[in-house]
């Protein structure tokens, strides 16, 4: 039902974005299909890249990780021209975002467009994206609506929420974790994953002991907190706390827990940022957090990326770098098998693509343009450092 | 005949895995050692641990050898696989494959003579007698200086070298600097045990730095057919553990330890109260703790109690946020989720009752005979689970004394626990009603009580081995029973006596 009111909602908007923009999406299809099919030899292949850039101060993580890909396929010449990226910074603006979708598929010689960070932006632009015919990869987003469209040009390399949630539960009955507590916010993505976590906790054997939902954005959580504390609720018993909010909330959550004597491992299937959850201090100590990189796999191309990294820039990348290393290796590689730079062409491999040898291992995507036989990693937070399990 | 039975040993394939057997030097602490059941421990093991860790496809057994015993089997292939060796291909033929090097080992000299600084080795120091282990190889410079006799080469094992540059048989000694630290503060201590003088200790000093070198895992001129695949695998593990710093760290670890031979370990252990075993009001939190206090400094071992309800104690164990708890039965639940020491104290669970409620002892021979009977217990207990499976009439109270409350004002027939704990409380708490309780012939339960150890806390296991030893010794030698006397109780009611003799 819920799905079906998003698949509305978007032709709705797509409806409404057709009669008020300006640009003939199809016309710029035709146009791009026709330019790039008969684009010469000595004109690079043009990869458009949009990030929130501004929000890496430090150290562009993500950007560096598209750099270095291109460099090693421009130096080992994988392709027979040039890669060429260009990088706009959609500033979490989805007014900005659209813009620069616009611009990418009014220019022809844009094949593929590696964009964006942030759920909302995605899901607008994509329109944009399918029907202008430019290829687009997300390398973040996992929300599980993203490609439910079925669009044909729309695809990621993130796995979706619904694998990384089956696979927690998964891990929770590894870990022992028979008896669970389940927090989660009522918004629409977290309610879904915690269902299908339940789901699965329960065909793992696993018992749900409480279940609990909050409201969006609630900032108290003194109510569930002394109803889960052992301290205070004495007729609690429970191995570990699945929750399911906003990064801020689970940091913010999990703090609180520690006033309240809970000291019971918490996991979640939110991707975190990892290095802020390490800074949090010692309360987090003890949290399971879900990751789609793994720097200690041993899987030679892993540990080459990393390497290479290193020597490039110094310092050790982190998961943003390997997915858009990774992004730009498999459209690379799409672009190598089709033999044109036809994105209609294009699309047909990587709804295909089998097996494809990547840094994370092998792996395939399907015609929705979703991941599939991705690994999903745990890691533990101890001392104010990952340790990461040897699970699957 | 004999390759083809050994290679059977060394790579008999169980389940999925291929076990590989690694031969280590048994004399270079800290990087490899022997003890005295002849299991091999140190840095590289520990490294070589983590290292198969990661291979699935392989298992890991390793083993302890003298290094020039071990060099001569590898020779005549009886041995496959021997930990870290330095890349010597000229000298060592036989050696057909190296992996890529794990460690890195600096080589000093230390002299116990007073000497300049700046001077060059080997050349600056002909005339002396230097020691060596035996079996580690010798620089071509070394070796030449030998041979022209310009030194002499006193070998030995790691100790027997350190005792002689102490006692000034030799002058010199090449030797690890970790491995002379860590030495060295084990002799001193000895020294200061038997008041001798130290004085030959402190003359001791590194003087130059020899050699810097990487060391491998060796194999064999045997063939076998998963050797490419096994180097290629502990390589990229290798490759793994250096990126992610978990060599150094394995390091840092053992140096921790060996560096600090005598530094006091600490275990925090939830506990409750329990009667008169256990309580806050008693001097030193009664006589169970007494006891278990005991079996740990046994072991060089403090324990720092906590006191908690006892499922909140039983929680954060299970947790991991305490590593220990005490008293627990054992139960299949609680095994999945902790290490069970050795028996530590038998004890019975009895149903007390009021005798004006029960002229003669109610009939209790099965579970069954509770049906019509209000039984109350201690939230918390392993008995609980029996009474809600059985759905007899059970209430599960926070405290003993409310559920004794509840018996006393007749809101429940009976309550269910260990009858000493039960009298005590009623002792203290409701002294009027001491002889209006009694408990049942027919035991409850009988059962023994263990520390728990959490399976969420790395070092569990090595604290579960050291309190089973320390409670053993303490028991040999008489602390109990010295313990017992001091908190004026019998043996007969710390084991149990009815429980004991059957």
């Amino acid at each position: 039902m819920k799905s079906s009111l998003t698949l509305i909602s978007l032709i709705i908007l797509y409806i409404i974005f057709i009669q008020f923009n300006s640009i003939n999406l199809a016309v710029c299809k035709e146009n791009k299909i026709e330019y790039l099919s008969n684009l010469g030899k000595d004109k690079p292949i043009k990869i458009g890249v949009v990030w929130s850039f501004e929000l890496e101060k430090k150290s562009n993580y993500f950007k560096d990780g598209i750099l270095l890909a291109v460099k090693e396929l421009n130096s080992n010449k994988f392709l027979d021209r040039k890669i060429e990226v260009i990088f706009r910074d959609d500033k979490n603006d989805i007014d900005e975002a659209q813009k620069i979708a616009n611009e990418f598929v009014q220019d022809r010689s844009v094949v593929a467009v590696i964009a964006h960070n942030n759920i909302d932006l995605a899901m607008q632009t994509s329109i944009t994206y399918e029907y202008g015919g430019t290829i687009m990869l997300s390398p973040a987003i996992s929300y599980i609506k993203f490609t439910s469209i079925n669009f044909d040009y729309i695809f990621r390399n993130i796995p979706t929420d619904m694998t990384i949630t089956q696979e927690l539960a998964s891990f929770a009955n590894f870990m022992n974790f028979k008896k669970i507590v389940v927090l989660s916010s009522n918004s629409l993505n977290s309610d879904s994953l915690t269902n299908i976590f339940i789901e699965n906790a329960v065909n793992n054997n696993l018992e749900i002991i409480y279940d609990y939902k909050f409201k969006n954005n609630q900032k108290d959580f003194i109510k569930i907190l002394t109803n889960i504390s052992p301290k205070i609720n004495h007729e609690m018993d429970y191995d570990a706390i699945f929750i399911m909010d906003n990064e801020e909330n689970i940091i913010n959550l999990i703090k609180n827990a520690r006033k309240y004597g809970i000291y019971a491992p918490f996991i979640t299937a939110t991707i975190l940022n990892h290095n802020r959850l390490l800074e949090e201090g010692e309360e987090l100590d003890g949290t399971i957090i879900t990751s789609v990189y793994n720097p200690f796999i041993l899987n030679q191309k892993m540990q080459l990326f990393i390497e290479n990294f290193q020597k490039e820039y110094n310092l050790s990348p982190n998961s943003w770098s390997a997915q858009g290393y990774d992004a730009i290796m498999l459209l690379a590689k799409s672009i190598k098998t089709s033999d044109t730079l036809d994105p209609s062409m294009i699309i047909q491999q990587l709804k295909y693509m089998r097996n494809f040898n990547s840094i994370f291992g092998k792996y395939s995507l399907n015609s929705k343009g979703d991941v599939i036989d991705r690994k999903i990693f745990f890691k533990i937070i101890k001392n104010k450092k990952f340790k990461y399990f040897n699970f699957n | 005949m004999i390759k083809k039975i050994f290679l059977i040993y060394l790579f008999s394939t169980y389940l999925f895995a291929t076990k590989v057997t690694i031969y280590s030097e048994c004399n270079y602490p800290p990087y490899s050692y022997c003890e005295d059941n002849n299991s091999v421990k140190g840095i590289s093991i520990d490294i070589y641990k983590a290292i198969f860790s990661k291979l699935k496809e392989y298992s890991l057994e390793v083993k302890g050898i003298d290094l020039e015993e071990g060099r001569k089997k590898m020779k005549n292939s009886e041995i496959l696989i021997l930990g870290t060796m330095s890349y010597r291909p000229k000298s060592r033929p036989f050696v057909v494959d190296y992996t890529e090097p794990f460690i890195y080992q600096e080589k000093s000299l230390f002299c116990n003579l007073d000497m300049p600084k700046d001077l060059i080795w080997p050349k600056d120091f002909f005339g002396l007698k230097i020691a060596k282990i035996k079996g580690h190889s010798l620089d071509t410079e070394f070796k030449k200086a030998i041979d022209n006799g310009q030194i002499k080469l006193i070998e030995g094992n790691l100790k027997s070298n350190i005792m002689n540059l102490i006692e000034k048989r030799v002058d010199c000694y090449i030797i690890s600097k970790i491995s002379m630290k860590g030495e060295l503060l084990k002799i001193t201590k000895e020294y200061e045990d038997n008041n001798k003088s130290l004085d030959n200790i402190k003359d001791i000093h590194k003087v130059k730095l020899i050699s810097k070198r990487p060391y491998y895992i060796g194999f064999s001129n045997f063939y076998f057919p998963q050797r490419e695949d096994l180097i290629k695998k502990i390589n990229l593990a290798i490759k793994v553990m250096y990126n992610s710093n978990e060599i150094d760290d394995i390091i840092d670890k053992n140096l921790k330890n060996y560096l600090n031979p005598y530094k006091v370990k600490t275990i925090n252990i939830a506990i409750f109260n329990w009667g008169k075993f256990i309580s806050k009001n008693i001097e030193e939190n009664g006589v169970l703790t007494n006891i278990i206090s005991m079996a740990f400094k046994n072991r060089g071992i403090k324990v720092k109690y906590q006191f908690h309800s006892p499922r909140y104690s039983y929680l954060l164990t299970k947790w991991g946020k305490t590593c220990a708890s005490i008293p627990w039965f054992k139960t299949e639940d609680r095994e999945q989720y902790m290490y069970f020491s050795n028996k530590i104290k038998p004890s019975s669970t009895s149903l007390l009752y009021m005798k004006y409620k029960f002229k003669k002892d109610f009939e209790y021979t099965k579970l069954d005979d509770l049906r019509d009977y209000k039984i109350g217990g201690l939230a918390g207990y392993s008995y609980e689970s029996i009474f809600y499976k059985e759905k007899l009439d059970y209430t599960s109270y926070r405290e003993l004394t409310d559920a004794i409350r509840a018996l006393i004002l007749g809101d429940i027939d009976i309550v269910v626990h260990n009858k000493y704990i039960v009298m005590d409380v009623i002792e203290k708490n409701f002294p009027k009603e001491i002889n209006r309780v009694k408990a049942h012939p027919n035991n409850f339960l009988e059962e023994n009580n263990y520390v728990i150890f959490s399976k969420k806390c790395s070092n569990s296991l090595e604290m579960l081995k050291e309190f089973n030893i320390g409670f053993k010794n303490i028991k040999n030698d008489g602390t109990i029973k010295k313990i017992l006397e001091k908190y004026d109780m019998s043996e007969e009611i710390f084991y149990d006596y009815k429980f004991k003799s059957k």
